[in-house]
């Protein structure tokens, strides 16, 4: 069974403009331990089929089966807590609380599902190292350049046992040697520990990367290629 | 025009001459209590919702404005002594064994939380001088005819009354009846004789009852003796009098 | 609520420092005049009251039902120990203590002034309250049938030109239409706040004022101060019905004195009209800190709904902010004010000029006491807090407004 599978996903935004088809008809299945990267120009869709999987926003049509759960049919608090639990997001201006370090951050998720302070100490400052920016576990975001606050980020993604990282554009905002950094530490965490990756991304760096690559136009998905 | 001016001549003496007679009749009723220096022993009773209080006093007066009273009875006042000499008023008191002057205006207030005045007390205000007097024709007082006699302070008297109204008795001369009105024209207090008798040969009046504002009479004196006592100077009336009298 | 929610509100207030000390500052302020205005307010009142009801006419009065409002002497009552000690014993009461006054001229030498005189029994009103309004001299000269003490308000005895150890005259209408006469030996002069009642009141033993008035075995009035004063209008009909005397009146100051009582309420609600307002400006001020605020995080909270964060929790990280912004206005305000009251407590401030003299012939001495009351202070900090708490729901309602994703 796939760990991901959207059966058919319609999402039409309206706006004055008229009426636009973002994810079209869309059916997919995402094995776990993919390294996977959805690309496609800007306004193809990539964002909103990426918000669905993440269950941040609800398809108009279609379902979404995430594991054993279908969260098309999930209440918003039943959502709230569903992707506390299962899903890890990287977003693409990092989105770290400012007033928290970066081991707080990291931590933050974990304490919300209620582990234990010393365990989730732990667990936070073995995701830093793995990360490679345990030497800044007390800084705050402002003190951290761009690329560290984004691999505070996935270790923050990570903290919670999530089934799968959704990343919407992680390298976006990131120079070539943090790019490079961050996408070394994403393919160790997939290849050391089987975690599953999808990344929404238009970088290049990132496609080549992968090793599947979905490309979306105009909503559908107009290849779908194993590397 | 002679004429007129002869008529208006002969209107003011016929109402000049009848003003002379009327202040005759006031003189003549005043005079009965005060033509004498005398000396006279006299009781105040006044009755009020909560007690009734009987006073015992002897006096020494000459004329209106000269006069002296010490206290007999009750105990606890005996030996209060007050005097008039003049436009002066004095009070003793043995508790204090000293002599104050009070102020004139007291001549007015309530003697003793009774109706009667200081001035009742102490020798009675005279209305033939200070007053202009208008003969208002006869009343019945208590079944007897008696002259009413308005009188009005004269516009440069400085007097506590706004007006008294003097009954006087047809029959034997003397007051009957004095009524004091204030400014609101309302009666302040008013004095009624309620008995005339003969003492050491002179007809007064020997209990008089005092009404206060309320209309009730609660306080009557009494006298009990009265006796003249030519002997009497105004070098009596000193201070250093009071502090000598034995109640 | 766990520690992080309270960690991330605290750390918040750090973000932008400059607006988080100006909503406190105006918390302060808003708090800082509150308790300025009414602890003025209230000194004053209870400054009125405590000098004219608590020292000379007494909470609760007790007197024959005919004494008012003439206070004729003769319309005292009977003197009743065995009544005065159950009043005593009652658990409501404070203490009970009879009076006898009536009016009189006091003369020294060429001076004389129409004054009242009171007669007292100090050890039932409590020696301590008549020793601190002793101006000068003492009260250690034993009740004397031959030398009567007296204790003048020290502007009647100025006015006599006396000093203590004179002797005066008194004489005054006494019981029954006996002249009240008596040498008085000036034993102390009296402070009691309030000028009208320092220019004419003299202070005798009750038994020293039964005899110079010849009222023995009589009382004017009985005083009763009752456990707590302020709740003296509600008390008096209870404590009539308890203690049950004939042909009494029984009556509170606020029946007797209701022009008092009404100038009290008339302008303390006038004080709280004004804190109204005060708080309005103040709390749309907050309100448009708080909109600035929640639309600054906006963002935040999308990222945190999406993170898996429940919006309740947000919630209550924006309410706890806001507590913590009010509670240091709060704090900063109650300083404050209460080092400010503190001040003008042992300095009252000394009115001049007009005011001064207006507030002379209403018979008040010209001082401002504030009131030392804390429950001013928790009052109107309880006030500030929950005004900050109701303008930060608009922070609240922006939480739940927020959706999952950006638009």
């Amino acid at each position: 069974m796939s760990l991901i599978q959207l059966n058919d996903v319609l999402k039409i935004y309206t706006s004055k403009a008229g009426d636009v088809t973002a994810v079209d008809h869309v059916s997919l299945s995402i094995e776990a331990g993919e390294f996977t990267a959805i690309v496609g120009p800007s306004g193809c869709g990539k964002t909103t089929l990426l918000n669905a999987i993440g269950g941040l926003d609800r398809p108009d049509k279609g379902s979404i089966r995430i594991g054993n759960s279908d969260i098309t049919g999930m209440s918003d608090k039943a959502l709230i807590d569903f992707r506390l639990n299962n899903i890890g997001f990287v977003f693409q201006a990092y989105n770290l609380i400012p007033v928290l370090t970066a081991m707080e951050n990291t931590a933050f998720i974990m304490e919300l599902q209620g582990v234990k302070k010393t365990e989730r100490l732990q667990r936070a400052m073995d995701l830093l190292s793995a990360v490679g920016i345990d030497g800044k576990a007390n800084n705050r975001p402002n003190q951290l350049s761009g690329g560290q606050q984004q691999r505070v980020a996935v270790a923050r993604a990570l903290a919670s046992h999530p089934q799968f990282i959704l990343a919407d554009e992680p390298t976006a905002n990131l120079d070539s040697s943090s790019t490079g950094q961050l996408l070394d530490i994403m393919a160790k965490l997939n290849a050391d520990e089987g975690m599953t990756f999808l990344f929404s991304t238009h970088d290049q760096r990132v496609i080549d990367r992968a090793r599947r690559v979905i490309t979306l136009e105009d909503g559908k998905v107009i290849s779908d290629v194993h590397v | 025009m002679k004429t007129l001016l002869a008529f208006s001549f002969l209107a003011c003496t016929v109402l000049q001459s009848m003003g002379q007679d009327v202040t005759a009749l006031l003189r003549k009723a005043e005079q009965a209590s005060i033509q004498h220096a005398s000396t006279m022993d006299m009781a105040i009773t006044n009755v009020k919702p909560r007690y009734t209080k009987v006073i015992n006093m002897r006096t020494w007066s000459i004329g209106n404005k000269h006069s002296l009273a010490v206290i007999t009875s009750p105990k606890r006042d005996s030996g209060l002594t007050y005097m008039r000499a003049g436009d002066d008023l004095y009070m003793y008191s043995p508790r204090i064994d000293r002599v104050s002057k009070l102020p004139a205006s007291m001549l007015m207030q309530g003697w003793m939380g009774t109706d009667a005045q200081f001035d009742n007390v102490l020798g009675q205000s005279s209305f033939v001088d200070d007053f202009h007097h208008d003969y208002q024709g006869k009343v019945d007082v208590n079944g007897a005819p008696c002259h009413l006699i308005a009188c009005t302070p004269k516009d440069d008297v400085a007097v506590a009354h706004a007006r008294v109204n003097v009954y006087v008795s047809v029959q034997h001369g003397g007051w009957v009846r004095m009524q004091f009105f204030n400014r609101r024209d309302q009666v302040s207090q008013q004095m009624d004789a309620l008995r005339y008798g003969v003492m050491d040969g002179v007809l007064m009046p020997v209990e008089i009852g005092m009404t206060g504002k309320d209309g009730v009479q609660r306080t009557t004196m009494e006298v009990l003796q009265w006796r003249k006592r030519p002997d009497l100077t105004e070098a009596y009336f000193v201070p250093s009098r009071m502090t000598q009298l034995e109640p | 609520m766990s520690g992080l929610v309270v960690r991330m509100a605290w750390r918040n207030l750090g973000r932008n420092r400059r607006r988080s000390a100006i909503t406190g500052a105006a918390v302060a302020f808003a708090l800082f005049f509150a308790i300025m205005i009414r602890s003025m307010q209230l000194g004053i009142y209870s400054h009125m009251i405590d000098t004219v009801v608590g020292g000379m006419a007494g909470y609760v009065q007790v007197s024959d039902s005919a004494y008012w409002p003439s206070q004729d002497i003769d319309l005292s009552m009977v003197a009743d120990k065995d009544w005065l000690n159950q009043v005593n014993a009652h658990p409501n009461v404070e203490s009970a203590s009879p009076r006898l006054s009536g009016f009189g001229l006091f003369t020294l030498a060429q001076h004389s002034e129409v004054g009242q005189w009171v007669g007292v029994d100090f050890t039932a009103e409590g020696t301590d309250s008549w020793i601190q309004r002793l101006d000068a001299g003492s009260y250690d000269i034993p009740d004397g049938q031959e030398v009567m003490p007296v204790w003048l308000g020290r502007r009647m005895a100025e006015n006599l030109n006396s000093r203590l150890g004179d002797t005066l005259i008194a004489l005054g209408q006494g019981f029954r239409g006996s002249p009240a006469s008596g040498r008085l030996i000036l034993a102390g002069t009296l402070k009691l706040g309030n000028p009208q009642l320092e220019s004419r009141v003299a202070i005798l033993h009750l038994a020293d004022a039964q005899f110079f008035s010849g009222a023995e075995g009589m009382w004017g009035q009985v005083l009763i101060t009752p456990k707590q004063p302020e709740k003296s209008l509600a008390l008096t009909p209870q404590l009539a019905n308890d203690l049950p005397l004939a042909n009494a009146l029984w009556s509170s100051w606020e029946e007797r004195m209701p022009e008092l009582q009404q100038a009290i309420e008339a302008d303390s609600a006038g004080g709280i009209v004004m804190l109204f307002i005060l708080y309005m400006v103040i709390g749309f001020g907050l309100l448009g800190t708080m909109i600035m605020l929640a639309s600054e995080r906006q963002r935040e909270f999308t990222m945190q709904i999406a993170l898996g964060v429940r919006r309740k929790l947000l919630a209550q990280m924006m309410l706890l902010e806001a507590f913590f912004m009010s509670l240091l206005g709060v704090i900063a305000g109650a300083v404050m004010g209460r080092a400010v009251t503190f001040y003008f407590h042992i300095n009252p401030p000394q009115m001049v000029g007009e005011a001064a003299e207006a507030m002379e012939s209403q018979g008040w001495d010209p001082v401002l006491p504030p009131s030392m009351d804390l429950s001013i202070i928790s009052t109107h900090a309880l006030v500030v807090v929950i005004l900050t708490m109701l303008v930060s729901l608009w922070a609240v309602s922006v939480v739940y407004r927020s959706p999952a994703i950006q638009r």
